[in-house]
C-alpha cells in the first residue's frame, strides 16, 4: 500500500481515532508512531511475582526527549503544599519547584499515553468553554458543548465507557454508556466524608468494561490500570480504535519512525512528511490530508522544526502561538492510614468522583475549578514494597509487625485543577540540546501564578477535610504540583480558534493557512476544563474533524 | 563477640557535626578494599536485622536478599564503593565485625542510624539506602507479600468478587 489518502502523525488518542475515522470512510491511512507496540499479554505482567517493581514497561523509543528551564522559587508561604511522605520526609529538599522523575509521564507506541492511562472517559463541562468571555481569563473554544455532544456519544460507544447518565455540567442524550462500576472499599469511605461536607461523590465515566463488550473481557478489579492492561477490558486506543482500523485492511502503522519535518509548497499546502525509520533509512510520503497528532509538546516542537522561507517561524506559526499557551496538570494527592483493614489494593482505579467544585466559578476567590476523585492506584499505593518504601516507617520486627497491621490500609484521594494559560509557560526549542538527528528538542517553560497556587491550596485543604470527615487515622503522604512539576495531561500549544491572528487551527483543526494540515490532540485546547480527563476529548475532536473532512472531501 | 559502648554512640552523634559529602567522615576507616567475604558476610547481617525471621515468616537472607543486594552492587561502581565504606564503618563501629556484635548492641547501633544519624551523613544515608533496597527485594517476593496480606499479584485473578458488590439500588437511582 503506497498511494496513501492521509498520513496520521502519531498513534495515541487523537491520532488512533483520525485511523478508525479515516478508514470507516474508506480512505488509505499511513499511521506513522515514533514508538513501538506493546502487547498487552506479553509487556504488561502483572501475574508474576516481582510485579510491584515493574512499573509501566519501557522500550526502545517509548520515551520522548525533552528538556525543562528552571523552574520557580518555592516560599515560605506555601509550606504547606510541599509534597512529602513519612517515610522520606520532603520529596523537594532544593529551593526551586524541580519535575518529579521525567516530569512529563507519557508513552510512545501504538496506543499512545492511553496505554498507561488509569482510562477516565470525561466530557468536558459546558461551562469550563468560555473562559474568556465569562472571566476574562485563558480563550473561548470556538465550538460549545452541544457540538461536540454527538461525537462524546460515538466514542463511548466506541470505547466501551462505564458510567452514569447524570453528571452534572454534561447532558447527553441518549445512553451510550455500561453501568458503572461498584465503589471500591477506598471510594465508600470517600463517599462518606464527602456525604458528611455536603458533596456528592459519584461513580466515575470509566474506560474499563463493567461486562463484556464488543468481544473484550470485563474488568476484574485488579487496580493496575496504570502498568498497562493485560485483559484489554480498558479502553486504551489500541484496543479500541486502532484494532477496528486495521480490520478494514487500509491501515498501515509504521513504528519506531521519528518525523523529522513538514514540507510546503506555495500553494499553502503541505507536501511531504519526512521520516526516518528504526533502520535509520529517510523517507518521504505524501498524501491530500496530513494530521498531526503528536501531543502537546512534540506537536509543536514538529511545527517549529519545520520552519522554513515561506514560514521562517515555524510551520502554521503564522500568529506566533505555536508552543504558546502550555497548560498542565495541577494536581494534588493526600494519602492517610484508615482505622480498617480495608484491603484499598483492590478495585479500580479512579471509580469514584466529586464535581461538585468543577464549574469555572465554583472556587472561591479564583477562575477555574477541580474535581476529586480517589487516587489509591494513581500514586501507587496498590501494593506492600510501595508501603514499605514510603509509608510504614522502622525496621526489624516491629517493621514486619506493622506491614501485617496497615498493609491495605492507606487510602489517597487526588485533585486536579484547571491549568489556565500564562506568559511564562509555554514550550520552545532547546537550541543546545538536540535529538540523534541534530533536531532541537522541545523545551518545557512551566511557572504556576498566584491563581494556579490559589486553586492549588484549596484542592490540598479539600482534599484533608474530605479525609477528616472520612474518619481518617493520620495523614501519610502528601504530593502535588507546588513543587513537583509531574505532568500526565498537557494542553494548549496549538490553540484552536475562530481568529487567525490568535490561534493555530479552526474549530474542525484545520491550520488556518495550510489547508491540508489538522492538528488532532490536547494541543488544540483553548482551556484546560477543571480536572476533567481529556482523553475522551481528543477522541471526540478527532471524530468531529473526520466527520468534517468526509463532508468536505472534494475539497482535498 | 564484640561490643559497642554507651561512648562511642556519643561519638557517632558528634559524626552528625561533619558533612559526609565531599569530606571526611568522623571515625570512617580509609579507604582501603574489603574482602568480598567480610562485605557478603556484614550485609548479611545487617539486613537481617532490618528484616529478621519471626514466627510467620523468613529473615532477608533466608529469601536472598542480601544476595540480591551484592549483585546490585556489583553492577554499579558508584553505589558499591559507598556501600563498602558504609559496610567498612559498621564493622569498625562493632569493634572489627558486626556480625560478631551481639544482638541488643546491634539493635543499639541501628536504632542510632535510624532515628538519630543525619540521613545526609554516611551512617544515616547508609542506612536508608539499604533499608530501601531490602524492603524493595523482601516485600516483592512471593513470601513477602504473603507475609503483608497479599494472596496473589494482581492478574490473573484479580478481585472479581468485587463486581458482585454492585451500586446499591438507592446509589443508582440517585444518579440516573
Amino acid at each position: 500500500m503506497t498511494d496513501y489518502d492521509a498520513v496520521i502523525i502519531g498513534a495515541g488518542a487523537g491520532g488512533g481515532t483520525c485511523a478508525y475515522a479515516l478508514t470507516q470512510q474508506g480512505l488509505k491511512v499511513l499511521l506513522l508512531e515514533a514508538g513501538p507496540r506493546f502487547s498487552p499479554s506479553r509487556d504488561y505482567p502483572l501475574n508474576q511475582e516481582d510485579w510491584e517493581t515493574q512499573s509501566f514497561p519501557e522500550k526502545p523509543l517509548s520515551q520522548g526527549q525533552y528538556s525543562f528551564a528552571p523552574m520557580q522559587k518555592l516560599e515560605p508561604r506555601w509550606k504547606h503544599l510541599h509534597s512529602w511522605s513519612k517515610n522520606r520526609g520532603n520529596y523537594v529538599l532544593g529551593e526551586h519547584r524541580t519535575p518529579s522523575g521525567k516530569g512529563y509521564h507519557h508513552v510512545r507506541g501504538v496506543g499512545g499515553s492511553t496505554l498507561r492511562f488509569t482510562g477516565e472517559a470525561h466530557r468536558f463541562n459546558q461551562h469550563s468553554m468560555q473562559m474568556a468571555s465569562r472571566f476574562g481569563v485563558s480563550a473561548d473554544w470556538p465550538i460549545d458543548y452541544p457540538i461536540l455532544e454527538p461525537f462524546y456519544t460515538k466514542a463511548e460507544k466506541l470505547i466501551g465507557v462505564a458510567g452514569i447518565k447524570k453528571v452534572p455540567g454534561r447532558p447527553r442524550n441518549g445512553n451510550s454508556l455500561l453501568p458503572p462500576h461498584p465503589f471500591s472499599a477506598t471510594s465508600r469511605l470517600l463517599k462518606k466524608g464527602a456525604n458528611k461536607l455536603g458533596l456528592h461523590w459519584l461513580p466515575n465515566s470509566r474506560a474499563a468494561l463493567s461486562q463484556p463488550y464488543d468481544g473484550r473481557l470485563s474488568c476484574n478489579y485488579c487496580n493496575n490500570c496504570n502498568r498497562g492492561c493485560p485483559r484489554g477490558d480498558k479502553g486504551s486506543v489500541d484496543v479500541t480504535f486502532i484494532r477496528k482500523a486495521e480490520q478494514t485492511g487500509l491501515l498501515e502503522i509504521r513504528t519506531e519512525c521519528q518525523v523529522q519535518r513538514l514540507e510546503s509548497d506555495q500553494n499553502n499546502r503541505i507536501t511531504a512528511v519526512l521520516y526516518i525509520d528504526k533502520q535509520n533509512n529517510e523517507h518521504n510520503v505524501s498524501a491530500p490530508l496530513i494530521i498531526l497528532a503528536a501531543g502537546a509538546i512534540e506537536t509543536p516542537r514538529l511545527l517549529l522544526n519545520s520552519a522554513s522561507r515561506a514560514s521562517p517561524q515555524g510551520l502554521a506559526n503564522d500568529s506566533g502561538m505555536v508552543g504558546k499557551n502550555f497548560m498542565e496538570t495541577l494536581s494534588w494527592n493526600t494519602s492517610a492510614l484508615v482505622t480498617d483493614k480495608i484491603d484499598s489494593f483492590k478495585g479500580l482505579p479512579s471509580d469514584g468522583i466529586c464535581w461538585d467544585y468543577n464549574n469555572p466559578d465554583s472556587i472561591p476567590g479564583v477562575f477555574g475549578g477541580c474535581r476529586f476523585s480517589s487516587s489509591t492506584a494513581e500514586v501507587d499505593l496498590v501494593g506492600p514494597v510501595s508501603y514499605a518504601q514510603r509509608i510504614i516507617p522502622g525496621w526489624g520486627q516491629q517493621l514486619k509487625r506493622d506491614m501485617r497491621e496497615k498493609f491495605g490500609k492507606v487510602i489517597t484521594i487526588g485533585a486536579i485543577g484547571e491549568s489556565l494559560p500564562n506568559q511564562h509557560s509555554f514550550i520552545d526549542l532547546d537550541l543546545e540540546k538536540k535529538d540523534q538527528w541534530g533536531n532541537p528538542l522541545a523545551r518545557i517553560h512551566s511557572f504556576l501564578p498566584e491563581m494556579e497556587l490559589n486553586r492549588l491550596d484549596f484542592m490540598a485543604l479539600k482534599c484533608r477535610e474530605i479525609l477528616d470527615a472520612a474518619g481518617i487515622q493520620e495523614i501519610v503522604e502528601e504530593y502535588g504540583s507546588y513543587d513537583l512539576f509531574s505532568s500526565t495531561h498537557i494542553f494548549g500549544t496549538c490553540r484552536m480558534g475562530d481568529a487567525p491572528e490568535t490561534s493555530v487551527v479552526n474549530a474542525y483543526g484545520q491550520s488556518h493557512r495550510w489547508k491540508n494540515l489538522f492538528i488532532c490532540d490536547a494541543s488544540t485546547f483553548p482551556s484546560s476544563g477543571g480536572g476533567e480527563s481529556p482523553s475522551l476529548t481528543i477522541e471526540a475532536l478527532a471524530l468531529r474533524t473526520c466527520h468534517w473532512i468526509n463532508i468536505n472531501k472534494s475539497k482535498f | 563477640m564484640g561490643s559497642i559502648s554507651r561512648r562511642k554512640l556519643l561519638l557517632l552523634t558528634l559524626c552528625n557535626l561533619l558533612p559526609f559529602s565531599g569530606g571526611r567522615v568522623f571515625a570512617s576507616p580509609p579507604n582501603t578494599a574489603m574482602g568480598s567475604s567480610d562485605t557478603a558476610t556484614t550485609l548479611k547481617a545487617f539486613v537481617d536485622m532490618l528484616l529478621p525471621a519471626d514466627e510467620q515468616s523468613a529473615s532477608a537472607s533466608e529469601l536472598g536478599i542480601d544476595a540480591q543486594l551484592l549483585q546490585k552492587m556489583a553492577a554499579d561502581k558508584t553505589l558499591k564503593a559507598f556501600w563498602q565504606r558504609g559496610l567498612r564503618w559498621l564493622n569498625k563501629q562493632s569493634g572489627g565485625s558486626f556480625s560478631a556484635l551481639a544482638e541488643p548492641d546491634k539493635i543499639e547501633l541501628i536504632r542510632w542510624m535510624a532515628e538519630q544519624a543525619k540521613p545526609n551523613l554516611l551512617p544515616g544515608a547508609f542506612f536508608q539506602q539499604i533499608r530501601y533496597e531490602a524492603v524493595t527485594f523482601y516485600y516483592s517476593t512471593e513470601e513477602g507479600w504473603k507475609d503483608s496480606g497479599l494472596q496473589h499479584p494482581p492478574q490473573p485473578i484479580g478481585y472479581p468478587e468485587l463486581a458482585k458488590k454492585s451500586l446499591t439500588t438507592t446509589e443508582v437511582l440517585l444518579n440516573d
